[in-house]
């Protein structure tokens, strides 16, 4: 095979595209890395959102004394983990999209990235979750409407046997589904874009 | 380097020859080409600031562009199972056409069935660069890079015999 003949060739054909005279006009990006950047921006944008909503909710509520304690208590709780997440992210855009390192560097620092991300992000979000049904139900049991001690008791286990045991269930229920619909969701969101740079690398070295 | 993004752009147009030949050995279709032109593009402007001036800004723009190509996943792999579920089917030829455009046109075919890292060797290759300059911009050891080579230029070679074609 004559690869001069194709060289000379490839040289001689010129039709590249035109290239724009603003760098603004250019199209958003199409790189794995640099989609799930755009999702994680979105995500905390609405995080920051959520956390604000969260702690003015109950100025707009009528709560018992404790209950509203427990409340916040466990909305900073969640805020922190929230916030640590979001620092991360933030971390992560901030960070140097370099593809002028070797091609395996390239792709190994890319999955490296995204996998370490990912795993804080599941993270976070599950602790957070996991901690947020405890600060709804202060909300909910926790009104004026009810009984001052109603949510006390809950919150100190003093209820019957049988409600703490219904009470763990729901709880390890609850965690449950949280676990898989976020890692589903993540999984969905990220996980697909590692696997086709895995399957890159896995054809650098074979 | 410090360029501002007209003398940024400048720079392309001088060489935007090096992104073409990557461009077109990645995408047969013009838009996915236009697509992986502009990501280009944009990956050079966002590394510039990290360009130190050791090697030729033509080299350096040749390893971006190659490395945004492979890891730039738009409408690819819908594309290549189509081509992989495709009967080879030999390539009819005008009269008019010369032995060169000729072996082009049978290249180009049978390079969209390689893979990413396969399309990269092929093109250094034919570029001229060195086992070792193909085995630094990849990454990969030189024997993995020398096996790599020989087993694409057979891959390559056995592709275009398929479409009844040798050269």
């Amino acid at each position: 095979m004559n690869f001069d003949n194709i060289k000379s060739a490839l040289e001689n054909e010129d039709h590249a595209p035109h290239v724009p005279e603003s760098l603004a006009i250019l199209k958003k990006s199409e790189m794995p890395i640099l989609r799930i950047r755009k999702t994680m921006k979105g995500e905390i944008i609405t995080q920051l959102l959520c956390i604000v909503i969260f702690f003015v909710a109950p100025s707009f509520m009528k709560l018992h004394q404790f209950p509203r304690a427990v409340y916040y208590i466990f909305m900073f709780l969640t805020a922190l983990m929230t916030l640590g997440y979001v620092t991360k992210m933030i971390w992560f855009l901030k960070k140097t999209e370099s593809v002028q390192s070797s091609t395996k560097e390239t792709i190994l620092l890319f999955i490296h990235d995204i996998q370490l991300t990912l795993e804080v992000y599941k993270t976070a979000i599950i602790s957070g979750s996991i901690l947020l049904p405890i600060s709804i139900t202060a909300l909910l049991l926790g009104s004026t409407n009810f009984d001052e001690n109603l949510f006390q008791k809950w919150f100190l286990l003093d209820i019957s046997v049988t409600g703490i045991i219904s009470l763990i269930f729901g709880y390890l229920i609850t965690t449950f589904f949280i676990y898989i619909i976020t890692i589903k969701w993540a999984d969905n969101l990220y996980v697909r874009h590692i696997d086709k740079l895995k399957n890159v690398l896995n054809s650098l070295n074979e | 380097m410090e360029l501002t993004e007209k003398e940024f752009l400048q720079k392309i147009v001088t060489h935007k020859g090096i992104i073409y030949k990557v461009i077109r050995i990645y995408f047969e279709n013009h838009n996915d080409r236009e697509d992986l032109f502009q990501e280009i593009i944009l990956q050079t402007w966002k590394s510039l600031a990290s360009f130190k001036g050791n090697s030729q800004f033509s080299t350096w723009l040749y390893r971006i562009a190659l490395n945004t190509a492979i890891v730039f996943f738009k409408k690819e792999k819908k594309r290549n199972d189509t081509i992989r579920n495709e009967r080879l089917q030999p390539i009819s030829m005008q009269d008019d056409t010369s032995e060169k455009e000729t072996q082009l046109i049978h290249f180009y075919k049978a390079v969209y069935q390689l893979d990413k890292i396969e399309k990269a060797i092929i093109l250094q290759y034919i570029d001229g660069l060195s086992g070792e300059e193909i085995s630094k911009n990849l990454g990969l050891s030189p024997v993995n890079t020398r096996v790599k080579l020989n087993r694409t230029k057979k891959k390559l070679q056995d592709i275009i015999k398929q479409q009844g074609y040798e050269f």
